[in-house]
């Protein structure tokens, strides 16, 4: 009801203003005041007659034209509700009493007739976002303050239908909330969409990273052969030392020790890819900036050793740790670093350097990591279609690492990207917030 | 192998693999001196001494096939044993198959 009238008033408000901007134009009542007396008064008893018939007939038409307007703006409504998926609903400190719209009472899974007060509302939230959805919708300030909340209703079924919903707090003068209201819309379909997509983007990321080892394996191998050939030559040295009656048992368990220090090489060089190679859901721990760098370098060894790379690593001090994907980052370091690598592949061999700096940025608190070749450097018209998936300089390259290390790096609330340096060469640097307790 | 060079000379750059061979060919009966680069076989080996030499091919700084070349050039160059490396790595280096051949070390 409330919706019609103030749609009345506003008519009336608008003609009046229409009047006093025409100036000569009609005003009701305007000419009573020049009338003689007995003439007015005739006419008045006249006027107000007809005043009296015109206003009961006038009102019954109206009645009905209102209830008409009313049924027809109910309809509309209700359409308008079930076509964008809205449902509203508020709440009555005063009395207790939820009001719920037929679109609102299907999406938060509640009979439609049956009568419904908050606790009855607050039941079919997640136990999990209840006492947040109360928390934030009483952080409102008023009607123009409304607050957006991601929230999980569970169904008559026991199923779980993710909604969006937007709510705020009424308040009297002195700031106590009467009412509470706000619509919600069922949101289980995007959610949907969004978590396939997540999780196609996961494979994604996986598929990059494994397609990126497949470039170490050659390295890798090598790497797993030093500590088996130190462990054939072990195990060969015992054979010769036991073959005599009389041998050094000391030297025999040296040689033993050896084998087992060997052994463990071996199975961390397996270990440490066999982590980059499973594939599992983002996991986000603290962990140090140097631990990143210096894991990368070892896995990398072997590749930049063969194309005669040197690395120097400078991590500044009292770095505070960052909030990270362990897998994840290092994929994203180990690109780098490759691409560092090839980069330089024209450079005389004695001159094929790379620099991985790591500094703490207090400013923003965010920790920043660099990757510093000599290489030819990026084109110009390059520089900005870096990041594009499907973009690639290289024969046979997918385009996609540096795409999927920018995904990862936003994930991480950090920025990707890449210059060329002064003298020669690119460098590529990346930002990660530092934790929570590490900031400064 | 002939009785009187008993001498062999080991450069790899890998800590455990150097220490490996040195002790597998010392309990063999073999003298041996091991060094960390191919520099520092440069720097503290007189090139006159016979001997084997049992290169590693991948070594940062001057590589295998990098010595063996400059051994090659010198007066008095011994033929060297190189240690297989990588396959990649003899296309890479130019290093022929007569030239790169694994070890043996069955005694």
């Amino acid at each position: 009801m409330l919706g019609f009238r103030d749609i009345e008033v506003i008519d009336v408000v608008v003609r009046t203003q229409e009047n006093q901007s025409g100036g000569a134009s009609f005003r009701p009542g305007m000419s009573i005041a020049m009338d003689t007396a007995g003439v007015t008064i005739a006419f008045v008893a006249l006027a107000l007659q007809c005043a009296f018939i015109a206003f009961f007939v006038r009102q019954r038409r109206r009645d009905s034209a209102e209830k008409k307007i009313f049924a027809e703006g109910q309809d509309r409504l209700a359409l308008i509700q079930s076509m964008n998926g809205f449902g509203f609903w508020s709440w009555d400190a005063a009395t207790d009493q939820v009001w719920a719209s037929t679109h609102a009472r299907s999406i938060f899974g509640i009979d439609q007739d049956a009568p419904l007060v908050r606790e009855a509302l607050l039941a079919v939230i997640h136990p999990a976002d209840r006492a947040v959805v109360v928390q934030t919708i009483s952080q409102s300030a008023g009607p123009s303050d409304m607050m957006e909340m991601e929230l999980r209703v569970i169904g008559q079924g026991g199923e779980i239908r993710w909604i969006t919903a937007k709510a705020c707090s009424f308040r009297d003068a002195k700031g106590a909330v009467q009412r509470m209201a706000g619509y919600v819309v069922d949101d289980s379909q995007r959610k949907r969409v969004t978590t396939e997509l997540l999780k196609l983007q996961q494979k994604l990321t996986h598929l990059t990273r494994v397609a990126l080892l497949g470039e170490l394996s050659g390295a890798l191998a090598h790497e797993l052969q030093q500590p088996l050939t130190a462990i054939l030559c072990n195990v060969q040295a015992a054979q010769l030392l036991t073959s005599e009656e009389q041998f050094n048992v000391h030297e025999l368990r040296e040689i033993l020790q050896e084998i087992v220090n060997d052994d463990k090489n071996a199975g961390q060089i397996i270990a440490r890819l066999r982590a980059l190679l499973i594939r599992g859901e983002t996991q986000f721990q603290r962990m140090e900036i140097g631990d990143l760098i210096r894991d990368v370098v070892t896995l990398a060894h072997g590749s930049l050793m063969e194309r005669n790379v040197q690395v120097n690593t400078r991590i500044d001090e009292g770095i505070p740790a960052v909030q990270g994907d362990r897998v994840e980052l290092q994929q994203v370091l180990l690109n780098l670093v490759l691409n560092a690598s090839e980069s330089m592949s024209a450079n005389p061999a004695r001159d094929r350097r790379m620099e991985i700096v790591a500094s703490l940025d207090a400013d923003d608190g965010t920790v920043l990591t660099s990757v510093l070749d000599c290489g030819r450097g990026i084109d110009v018209d390059h520089l900005e279609h870096l990041f594009d998936p499907f973009f690639t300089t290289k024969e046979g390259g997918l385009g996609l690492g540096l795409a999927i290390s920018n995904s990862i790096i936003v994930a991480h609330k950090g920025r990707l990207w890449a210059t060329n340096r002064s003298d020669r060469g690119a460098a590529f640097h990346f930002t990660l917030p530092v934790t929570e307790e590490g900031a400064p | 192998m002939n009785g009187e060079i008993r001498r062999v000379f080991i450069v790899d750059d890998a800590r455990e693999v150097r220490t490996a061979l040195s002790r597998v060919l010392t309990i063999a009966g073999y003298q041996v001196q091991s060094f960390e680069s191919a520099e520092r076989f440069l720097e503290e080996q007189d090139a006159e001494t016979p001997g084997c030499l049992l290169l590693d091919i991948c070594m940062p700084g001057l590589s295998g096939i990098d010595l063996q070349h400059s051994l090659m050039g010198s007066p008095g160059a011994s033929p060297s044993t190189i240690r297989d490396c990588l396959q990649r790595s003899r296309k890479r280096f130019g290093a022929t198959r007569s030239s790169v051949s694994k070890a043996q070390f069955e005694a």
